[in-house]
């Protein structure tokens, strides 16, 4: 059975328009690659 | 495929051609990108918007350059109806990649039409609000919010799925399930829409079960027609038919024909008239209610602006009146620097004492220039040995000779200038005695500690202790 008070904390608000910039602001854009390349500096500098 | 440092073409290698760099780790992470975006596409292409979502943002997770996954999780998000996730997809898109990128396109699309965007952001807000009174227990105010958001912005999925909920806690499945049902054609393998949908069916299945068992079965066994008593027909029986001729009776027919026409007329009034009248008020009144809620709705929009804006004026006042009081705070004290000066003065004038007296009223943390802060330490190294002895003798000439109230300020000043002076301690504590008429005192006491404490092995400390006692 459905437990209403359970199933309405799924849902979260929607972003807004005005918000757009924060979120494109506050977007993670750290990729595997960056991970690869940091990997790669810290060897060097290891070695 | 272009190499991650200088951006030019790569070859079949593991090497990049113009600068050296080893690339099979590289095209490996962008391969794997490249495999989450055929299948997020694949799933975008039977509407499964879902999961192609979550394939979409795993590859751009890999590869933030894969502008293909990214520009289609935009187009899934907006098909979904969360616009500003698409625009966030688009514009980080364009951001990577400026020319002849189609995310350009999808935006130039939306923004030439501002009263669609308008129109997409008032849903949002509306769905907001919405989202708030349900969870505050309005579920009306919530169902007519959301009715209208999907009449604004149809594919908002979120709101579809708020809005069966809403009917599920209603009890409502049937509206439940016609709303689930639209959204199962936008989003076709939506977890959350197929467990709603479940849900109901059971429910359903449920109550059909408990009808069935609570109501014995109404099919009775058709009553046979007792033909026992008849005798069988043979081939040579002739059926003759009953004969329905009757004679008719004009006047009772004129007067049924009347009745009936009459039946007729007033059903007429009934089923067609009246319905049609009173459709015209109920019109009247659904338009009245619903320019009501408009009214509400706006009204709800400006409260939690003008809520919004008060909170915002509030933050900046209180940073403000911080900021002011860190100025205040900040403020540099331009008297300190007078007494310095002067003090500069009394020492050229040969005043070592009075010098002294200036700079020990200085509060030195109102020093904030390292210039007035030298200034202070170099005359206060010259002075303050003169005056430690100046007041040490006054002091004791007065001490000696009996005038304790010249004697005990002259200690005290002694004590600033030369706080190290062991003597200087032992004989302002027995000053203290002495003006306390041989008994000691608080002050004294302390006087014999501290001498105690600078120099525990001289003979000071002996006398101290005997005086202590």
């Amino acid at each position: 059975m459905i437990n209403f008070e359970e199933e309405i904390k799924k849902f979260h608000p929607s972003l807004e328009v005005d918000e757009a910039e924060d979120a494109i602001y506050n977007s993670n854009t750290t990729d595997l690659t960056d991970i690869l390349l940091e990997m790669m500096q810290e060897t060097k500098e290891n070695k | 495929m272009r190499c991650y440092k200088c951006n030019s073409v790569l070859s079949e290698t593991s090497f990049c051609n113009s600068c050296g760099t080893d690339v099979t780790l590289y095209k490996k992470i962008v391969k794997m990108s490249n495999t989450y975006y055929n299948m997020g596409l694949a799933k975008a292409r039977v509407r499964d918007l879902s999961g192609a979502a979550d394939l979409l943002r795993r590859s751009v997770r890999i590869d933030k350059r894969n502008i293909n996954a990214r520009n289609l999780l935009g187009l899934v998000y907006f098909e979904m109806g969360e616009c500003v996730a698409a625009f966030a997809e688009w514009v980080i898109s364009k951001n990577i990649k400026p020319e002849k990128n189609v995310a350009d396109t999808y935006l130039k699309a939306v923004q030439s039409n501002p009263n669609k965007l308008n129109l997409m952001n008032q849903s949002i807000k509306k769905y907001n609000i919405a989202l708030d009174a349900a969870r505050q227990g309005s579920t009306d105010m919530a169902v007519i919010q959301l009715k209208k958001i999907l009449s604004m912005n149809s594919n908002f999925l979120k709101a579809q799925q708020l809005l069966a909920l809403l009917y599920m806690q209603d009890k409502e499945y049937d509206k439940a399930l016609k709303i689930l049902n639209k959204s199962i054609l936008i989003d076709v393998n939506n977890t959350l829409t197929l467990k709603y949908i479940d849900e109901i069916n059971k429910i359903k299945q449920d109550k059909a079960k408990a009808k069935a068992k609570s109501k014995p079965s109404r099919k009775q066994p058709k009553a046979v027609v007792q033909n026992n008593d008849r005798e069988e027909l043979s081939g040579n029986d002739v059926i003759i038919p009953k004969n329905a001729y009757k004679d008719v009776n004009y006047g009772l027919l004129t007067f049924i024909n009347i009745v009936v026409g009459i039946v007729i007329g007033a059903a007429l009034v009934f089923f067609i008239v009246t319905p049609a009248k009173n459709s015209d008020v109920d019109k009247d009144y659904k338009d009245k209610i619903n320019s009501y809620q408009d009214k509400v709705a706006m009204l709800n929009i400006s409260v939690s602006e003008l809520e919004r804006q008060i909170q915002n004026l509030t933050t900046e006042k209180t940073q403000l009146e911080a900021a002011l009081q860190e100025a205040n705070s900040q403020k540099v004290d331009t008297k300190i620097y007078d007494v310095i000066i002067e003090a500069s003065y009394k020492y050229a004038a040969k005043d070592l004492v009075g010098c002294a007296d200036m700079l020990s009223a200085i509060d030195t943390t109102k020093l904030t220039t390292e210039a007035m802060l030298a200034t202070y330490n170099a005359l206060k190294t010259e002075t303050y040995a003169k005056a430690g002895d100046h007041y040490n003798n006054v002091a004791y000439q007065a001490f000696n000779s009996g005038d304790y109230t010249t004697a005990v300020p002259a200690f005290e000043k002694a004590v600033i200038y030369a706080p190290e002076n062991v003597g200087l301690w032992y004989n302002m504590g027995k000053c203290y005695k002495a003006q306390n008429g041989g008994v000691n005192n608080e002050k004294s006491v302390a006087c014999f500690e501290k001498v105690i404490e600078l120099a525990p092995d001289s003979e000071y400390a002996g006398w101290a202790k005997g005086q202590k006692r």
